[in-house]
């Protein structure tokens, strides 16, 4: 009788904190990512920058469309993980992808944002004017 | 029952082969036992803060600091002075030098495109040994030709933290002036704030009325709690609501987890906050000290109305909890601070304020969480006597964790050790969970 009460109420307890643990670390999991994906699309971007002497002269793109350009002029090495799949980024259009690239009218300068897959807001945001770190 | 408690007791203590140990010598074992735990927690959550912090997002790796200590075997977190770095240590533990790195604190010195961070290593005479760009969000081709530039980059080894705290003059390397000139202060910043030379330096002590109003608050509550005299036990009442008064409706200083998690992670204010840090101790110290909790029974304007609300309802709608259900939520409070453990250690982005009522008693700057927990909080207490604070309070039972006990140990620290083992898993695990976390 004693467990029989006991246990479901520990249980339920522990499964209820356990569960917002959960979702905190899903949601640090997720920024450090993501984090970890815009930090090797701009060095890439900066790598193209040095070279061509200017940004990608597209005033914007999605991240598959920016992906592709870098990879196909050999700035990066490895594609990175998509922080909204958690899987390597597959450039097939299809996939979730919440990165945007943005540059000037004369392409000097840059700005890479990840979006809120459900609001559109920019979550994190990097650029060559105000925000060049993380 | 009290029979029931006693055989109970007796068989913990047999079971730890402690029944014919001395309470003279239990007693203070217990007191020791949970002024250590105590103060193991707050030091391990301290130091994590702090090696967090160095850390960043790229913490400095050994093999960094070899380049300049050839004999550089582990780094180790200095958690005394406020630099807020690590000591080098050799193969056999001794101190031979001193690391940091200037981000993020650096993280507004722009050069060309962005910050640099830097690599500071100082010898065991705190001489600059060297210098080096770890990582740089600069132009790449500019960040090489400084790094290879020796010339500036070891013009200023040998120099002490305070000659680095004040120069002031830079000359850059040329075709690389600004990444150069970002780089240089970059270490002059690091260096005076290190030096407490920056932002002020460290803060004054700063003595107002709201301190000595809170002085006075606590002061009144441990008159009630040891002169018990009748003229001051008539007066009790009013005692109580003017502490309700001003403590909880127009200071809102109600000791809280939100505040005592950030008070261990970034250092006890008591310059800054002379009056809420003797209203701490006093929380902590005095039930430690004599086993009377002063401040959950005496100060705690939640207790008070919790106690108020008891009294006006009447007892046949009172809700009698099984005994069984109230052994299950017995474990909520003790739950409760392993989530905080938890959200402090892993850094997991939930507002502590949320998961007690005491914020709502700040009516303007309350959440909507803290505020639904606060009026579910008093609507159970209204049919199940003072029933936040014993199935929900976690800051009640972390005052209550360090309460004497008159039989040397108590069955709660047991939660005591759980949580110390948890903090220990935390603090010594971290190179084992950080990856996982991708921290």
């Amino acid at each position: 009788m004693k467990l029989a009460i006991r246990l479901p109420i520990l249980f339920i307890l522990v499964l209820g904190l356990g569960s917002l643990v959960a979702q905190g670390i899903r949601k640090v999991r997720h920024e450090q990512q993501t984090r970890a994906m815009l930090l090797q699309v701009q060095a890439a971007v900066q790598d193209y920058h040095v070279d061509q002497e200017r940004y990608i002269p597209r005033q914007e793109l999605t991240g598959s469309q920016l992906i592709s350009v870098l990879s196909d002029f050999g700035f990066l090495n490895e594609l990175p993980i998509n922080p909204w799949t958690h899987e390597l980024w597959k450039l097939d259009g299809e996939e979730p992808d919440f990165l945007r690239y943005a540059t000037d009218p004369n392409f000097e300068t840059y700005a890479l944002r990840a979006l809120n897959p459900k609001t559109g807001e920019v979550v994190l945001e990097i650029d060559s004017v105000e925000q060049p770190s993380l | 029952m009290a029979q029931g408690k006693g055989s109970s007791k007796t068989s913990i203590l047999s079971a730890l082969g402690l029944a014919r140990v001395d309470r003279k010598i239990l007693v203070p074992a217990a007191m020791l036992f949970r002024l250590g735990a105590a103060l193991a927690i707050g030091w391990m959550i301290h130091a994590h803060h702090v090696r967090a912090t160095a850390e960043g997002d790229r913490p400095i790796l050994a093999s960094e600091v070899r380049d300049f200590l050839p004999e550089t075997h582990t780094l180790s977190v200095d958690t005394i002075t406020s630099r807020g770095g690590f000591h080098v240590l050799n193969r056999e533990r001794s101190k031979i030098g001193y690391v940091v790195r200037t981000m993020p604190q650096s993280r507004d010195i722009k050069g060309y495109s962005g910050p640099s961070d830097v690599l500071m290593v100082f010898d065991p005479q705190d001489s600059l040994a060297g210098i080096a760009i770890r990582h740089s969000y600069d132009t790449p081709s500019h960040v090489e030709d400084v790094s290879k530039d020796y010339l500036f980059m070891e013009r200023w080894n040998g120099q002490s933290w305070s000659e680095l705290a004040k120069q002031e003059k830079v000359f850059g390397v040329s075709g690389a002036t600004r990444t150069s000139e970002a780089v240089a202060n970059s270490v002059f910043l690091r260096a005076a704030l290190a030096e407490g030379l920056d932002q002020g330096g460290s803060p004054t002590f700063h003595f107002r009325w709201q301190d000595a109003a809170l002085i006075l608050t606590a002061t009144a509550g441990m008159l009630l709690a040891f002169w018990r005299t009748p003229k001051i036990q008539r007066r009790k009442t009013w005692i109580h609501a003017a502490i309700v008064i001003y403590l909880g409706l127009i200071s809102g200083d109600l000791l809280a987890q939100s505040l005592l998690s950030s008070w261990m992670e970034h250092g006890i204010p008591w310059k800054t906050l002379p009056g809420l840090v003797f209203l701490a101790a006093i929380a902590f110290l005095i039930p430690w000290a004599t086993g009377r909790p002063v401040y959950c029974t005496h100060i705690c304007p939640h207790g008070h109305l919790q106690r108020w609300l008891m009294k006006l309802v009447p007892a046949r709608r009172k809700l009698r909890l099984h005994l069984d259900i109230q052994w299950g939520l017995l474990a909520l409070p003790g739950l409760l601070l392993a989530l905080v453990l938890t959200v402090v250690f892993l850094k997991i982005p939930i507002d502590l304020a949320g998961i007690e009522p005491f914020d709502a008693w700040a009516l303007r700057g309350a959440g909507i969480a803290t505020i639904i927990i606060a009026i579910v909080s008093l609507l159970f207490a209204a049919v199940v006597p003072m029933g936040f604070c014993r199935f929900g309070c976690p800051t009640g039972l972390l005052l209550n964790l360090g309460q004497k006990y008159k039989h040397g140990f108590h069955r709660r620290d047991g939660w005591l050790l759980g949580l110390l083992g948890l903090a220990c898993f935390y603090y010594f695990g971290y190179e084992i969970w950080k990856p996982w976390l991708m921290l």
